[in-house]
């Protein structure tokens, strides 16, 4: 049993994929930065973008997740970063990370947990590098119990949503993964 | 691995290193790029819709996880509330207490000569005017029948009885009142009584005011002190309306007295006059 991913796709193809994952990143990239800011109870912001990055390496092509997630790290620090703009460079690591460990996946809800659960673990290492870069006497337990847990913990709950919305996006844009017995 | 030597990854990296370095390198600098500031204002409208949308869940959330600390602070500004009140209410004791020896001192100031002592209201007749009270002073406080009793505004009354520890007071508009009187401005000279019909509206009369005398509507009336009870010069009241006694040619003055009887109350003190120089006392 062997599948691929169709890497060549006609024009209104691009076209409808463009347009369905620029609206999609910019919804979810307003809510993140806004929406979920915002939410007084919740102990830390949920990365959702990341998991609509992390979706589209699962359901869509690896050149497709690695633009989507240049464009939605780049869009993140616009809407709601300051100073240094690191995004852009991880979120295109994780999606290329995600993309290699789902290229051996069937496209199912259970390996959808398994590639969130392995970006929000990317995500938190990232999180710890530049936390330990920026703050030299950051002790590791403090910053996984009031940044890297709940951060990851929110990130995967709000996340897990998001892959029936891309599957959505995917199927709209005709990129759906062929699969050959 | 075929991916990673494509000249799309080499690109990709490109911009999403140049995507890094460039914003970067502006923020530093302190400018913003064209890109990330259209990308900002797009988004701003939706950014409005989205903060208000999390206002509203938050406020709605709210309600079951703030529930806890908005009872503690409840209660606390409860206790804050009454502990104001308290306050508030110990100011507006110490404040008629502090009116109260402001008056005591003015009247000590305008009779020096008249030994003095306070006393509370402990009962009052019932009715729409406390003409007759029981004051807190008694025998053995060296209270004795018939020592006058005033007030800061003027003459209230008498002590008709004195107990242990208590006294009886009868006010000037009861019937079995009277005090020799004069008025300041002509000089009328007659007797403030009592009166059944005027009573009832806390007035009394004065009357055997010679028909000749200088006496009008707005005159001041004070005690003359030829009695046995009041001092000479102590404040009466005002004349309100004056008219002929056909029947032996004097004149009837009703006097409207400056104790407003109809203001005395448990809170309200008066002064016993214990002692004065028999020459009366000055205005």
């Amino acid at each position: 049993m062997t599948f691929h991913r169709r890497n060549d796709t006609p024009k209104s193809a691009v076209l409808k994929r463009v347009a369905a994952y620029g609206i999609l990143f910019f919804i979810l990239g307003v809510a993140q930065c806004s929406f979920f800011t915002n939410l007084s109870f919740l102990s830390a912001v949920p990365d959702i973008v990341l998991g609509a990055v992390a979706a589209v390496a699962l359901l869509d092509t690896q050149k497709t997740a690695a633009i989507c997630g240049i464009a939605s790290g780049f869009m993140i620090d616009a809407l709601g970063g300051s100073g240094l703009s690191l995004s852009p460079i991880v979120y295109f690591a994780i999606a290329l990370i995600c993309s290699e460990l789902s290229k051996k996946m069937l496209q199912s809800f259970l390996s959808w947990i398994f590639v969130l659960a392995a970006a929000s673990v990317l995500n938190s290492l990232f999180t710890y590098a530049y936390i330990s870069l920026s703050f030299e006497n950051a002790a590791f337990s403090a910053v996984f119990k009031s940044i890297l847990l709940p951060e990851a913990l929110t990130t995967a709950v709000f996340s897990l949503p998001i892959f029936f919305i891309v599957k959505l996006c995917v199927r709209i844009a005709e990129a759906k993964n062929k699969f050959k017995m | 691995m075929k991916f990673y030597k494509s000249k799309f990854f080499v690109i990709c990296l490109a911009v999403a290193v140049l995507l890094v370095l460039i914003p970067s390198a502006l923020s530093i600098f302190g400018y913003t790029d064209i890109v990330r500031s259209a990308l900002k204002t797009a988004a701003k409208p939706f950014e409005w819709c989205a903060s208000k949308a999390a206002d509203a869940v938050s406020g709605f959330v709210g309600v079951f996880t703030e529930y806890d600390d908005l009872k503690a602070e409840n209660e606390e500004l409860r206790a804050a509330l009454e502990a104001a009140e308290n306050d508030e209410y110990e100011k507006e004791v110490l404040r008629e207490e502090n009116d109260w020896l402001k008056s005591y001192l003015k009247m000590k100031t305008d009779h020096p000569s008249l030994l003095l002592t306070d006393a509370a209201i402990v009962a009052r007749e019932a009715g729409n005017y406390s003409t007759v009270l029981t004051l807190n002073r008694g025998s053995v406080h060296g209270i004795k029948k018939n020592m006058p009793v005033i007030t800061a505004d003027g003459v209230f009354g008498y002590v008709s009885e004195a107990g242990l520890d208590w006294c009886k007071v009868v006010s000037i508009v009861e019937t079995a009142s009277s005090v020799s009187a004069y008025t300041d401005r002509g000089g009328a000279v007659g007797v403030v009584e009592g009166d059944s019909l005027l009573r009832g509206d806390g007035q009394c009369r004065m009357i055997h005011i010679d028909a000749e005398s200088d006496i009008k509507i707005g005159d001041k009336v004070y005690t003359g002190g030829t009695g046995n009870i009041y001092p000479d010069g102590l404040l009466i009241g005002t004349v309100v309306s004056i008219e002929a006694n056909e029947s032996d040619r004097t004149l009837v003055a009703v006097v409207e007295p400056a104790v407003d009887f109809s203001d005395i109350n448990a809170t309200s003190r008066v002064m016993i006059i214990t002692g004065y120089d028999a020459g009366g006392t000055q205005k």
